[in-house]
């Protein structure tokens, strides 16, 4: 890597008389050192700023830098740079104008000094400088390497705001528009059904569209419900289960009237989404009563284990259980392992709780094996 | 014979006004019902500009159900003009949507609906409506199917 253009290899120099600077250049210039002659400081200070490799200059001319132009320019040097400087002082000298000037990369030489040793000091002065300004082009790289990233996540972050957008105006479109046609099926059927004269078989073909527009209205709002606890921001608070789980079972009345649910208190509060929640523990609660083999009652076990900073709730039925081997596909979405003539739903349920417990920081887990009933887990953060 | 109070209904979709009538057909009232397809057609009506001065042909409804996804002017739209004149500040305005969206549920609230039903409207929905929100000039045909306002 080269210095990014001539000036930055030069050496400047600044001798108490023209003739002494030219005889500096001249002997340097045998060496194969490129250096330029500054009348005074302030020359100086304005090549520096252009770009220079070192400054060779004596005591006297910093002591004579009343206004500390140089010392002021140098200070506030960028952090890749410490510009050379190699200062010739007096022989035996005890360099006392300089203690300030030595925060800065200063060299001291000793007048009288021969060529050999100025050519040593100023190549190892230049070959410093080629370092530093390798430094200023990586440093370079480096920033112009975060800006593009930095406008990246700002395109990709517009991008999926976007998304979102798109995804909100979707199930508001899902909610409005898709079940606009469904409730007039629905509601023709129904008048159909009223009219005098239709044959029993036209009865029956009635019954089936309306059961079919009833059951796409379910889907319809298992979507809608699963596109809403995956998208927005959500307030996780304290929530005490033993609220929580009553007013379930007083929303559902179903729940207690089809099953035997035992409660084991008393319940701790957990951090989570209120809203979210009760559709977790309503959709695993209703699935552990509907998936029954013919003719058992359903008896259903919720309790709660503590678990480090978590909570875990179980709850336990006398179903038929699952297949180890579905264990994955039930939490996916229209993941069902069963007819929808054996057992009614849309497959979107799990699928729910899944992406609801995660939207709250939390998990569930299944435990079950054929006709030994399932326990579902549900681990959420303790509250404290 | 006093011919009875009128109904708005706010709606473009010829398939919900039918379900509309025939909730109310089914809960036996009788009063007649008034159109309007769009949000501008509903704002005319009741301000009784243009044809809608002929108040004989169009009389003031006694309460208006308002849809809210409306071509040209939406019901959130039409609630707010409503409410904000001064004559119409006391009409009941019903909310009459597909959406049960919290958002929409609670703009139309804020707005100053005076109730919310998610579509499709039922005979007994539009009875229980009748009954908590006072509404003795409703006319129910004797003998309907779901029964008389208590």
């Amino acid at each position: 890597v080269s210095a990014n253009n001539d000036s930055d290899e030069r050496l400047l120099v600044l001798m108490p008389t023209a003739k002494d600077a030219e005889r500096v250049v001249t002997g340097l210039a045998q060496t194969n050192i490129s250096a330029f002659a500054c009348q005074d400081i302030l020359e100086m200070c304005g090549e520096i700023e252009r770009g220079a490799g070192a400054a060779l200059l004596t005591e006297e001319a910093i002591v004579a830098d009343h206004t500390g132009h140089l010392k002021c320019l140098l200070q506030a040097e960028p952090a890749w740079s410490g510009f050379p400087l190699i200062v010739l002082v007096r022989e035996g000298g005890k360099a006392h104008a300089l203690p300030d000037a030595l925060a800065l990369n200063v060299t001291l030489v000793e007048r009288p000094l021969r060529m050999v040793t100025l050519k040593s000091v100023v190549d190892t002065a230049l070959r410093h400088r080629r370092r530093q300004y390798q430094l200023r082009s990586v440093l370079e790289e480096l920033e112009r390497t975060n800006r593009q990233l930095e406008l990246r996540v700002q395109q990709r972050t517009a991008r999926l705001e976007e998304s979102i957008g798109e995804l909100e105006a979707f199930s508001y479109s899902v909610s409005h528009d898709l079940r606009s046609p469904l409730r007039a099926m629905q509601g023709y059927a129904e008048a159909l059904l009223e009219e005098k004269g239709l044959s029993e078989q036209g009865r029956g073909y009635l019954s089936r569209i309306q059961r079919s527009a009833a059951r796409l209205d379910l889907l319809i709002q298992d979507v809608l419900a699963y596109s809403k606890v995956s998208k927005g921001d959500i307030k996780l608070e304290r929530i005490s289960l033993e609220a929580l789980l009553d007013e379930i079972l007083r929303g559902y009345p179903e729940l207690t009237e089809k099953a035997t649910i035992t409660i084991e208190r008393p319940l701790p509060s957990v951090i989570a989404h209120e809203a979210y929640l009760t559709q977790c523990l309503a959709n695993l609660l209703s699935n552990a009563i509907k998936f029954v083999a013919p003719g058992v009652h359903p008896r259903v076990r919720v309790w709660v284990e503590s678990s480090g900073n978590f909570v875990k709730i179980y709850c336990k039925d006398n179903g038929i259980g699952i297949d180890p081997a579905h264990r994955a596909q039930i939490f996916q979405l229209f993941g069902r392992v069963h007819s929808e003539k054996t057992f009614a739903g849309t497959g979107i349920g799990l699928a729910i709780v899944k992406k609801a417990m995660e939207r709250m920081g939390g998990s569930v887990e299944v435990e079950s094996e054929l006709n030994r009933g399932s326990r579902f887990c549900l681990s959420l953060p303790k509250a404290a | 014979m006093k011919t009875p109070d009128a109904i708005l209904l706010v709606e473009d979709n010829e398939d919900d006004v039918f379900l509309m009538q025939r909730a109310l057909k089914r809960a036996g009232i009788i009063n007649p019902v008034q159109l309007a397809e769009d949000g501008r057609i509903a704002i005319d009506y009741l301000s009784g500009s243009g044809k809608f001065s002929d108040r004989a042909a169009y009389p003031v409804p006694k309460a208006v159900f308002l849809d809210l996804k409306l071509p040209i002017k939406d019901g959130f739209e039409v609630l707010s003009w409503i409410r904000s004149q001064p004559e119409l500040k006391e009409m009941p305005v019903i909310i009459l949507s597909s959406s049960s969206e919290p958002a929409d549920v609670d703009r139309a609230a804020e707005l100053g609906s005076n109730s919310y039903m998610v579509k499709p409207p039922t005979g007994p929905g539009i009875l229980n409506l009748a009954k908590m929100l006072n509404w003795d000039w409703l006319k129910i045909q004797p003998g309907a199917s779901f029964g008389k306002l208590v």
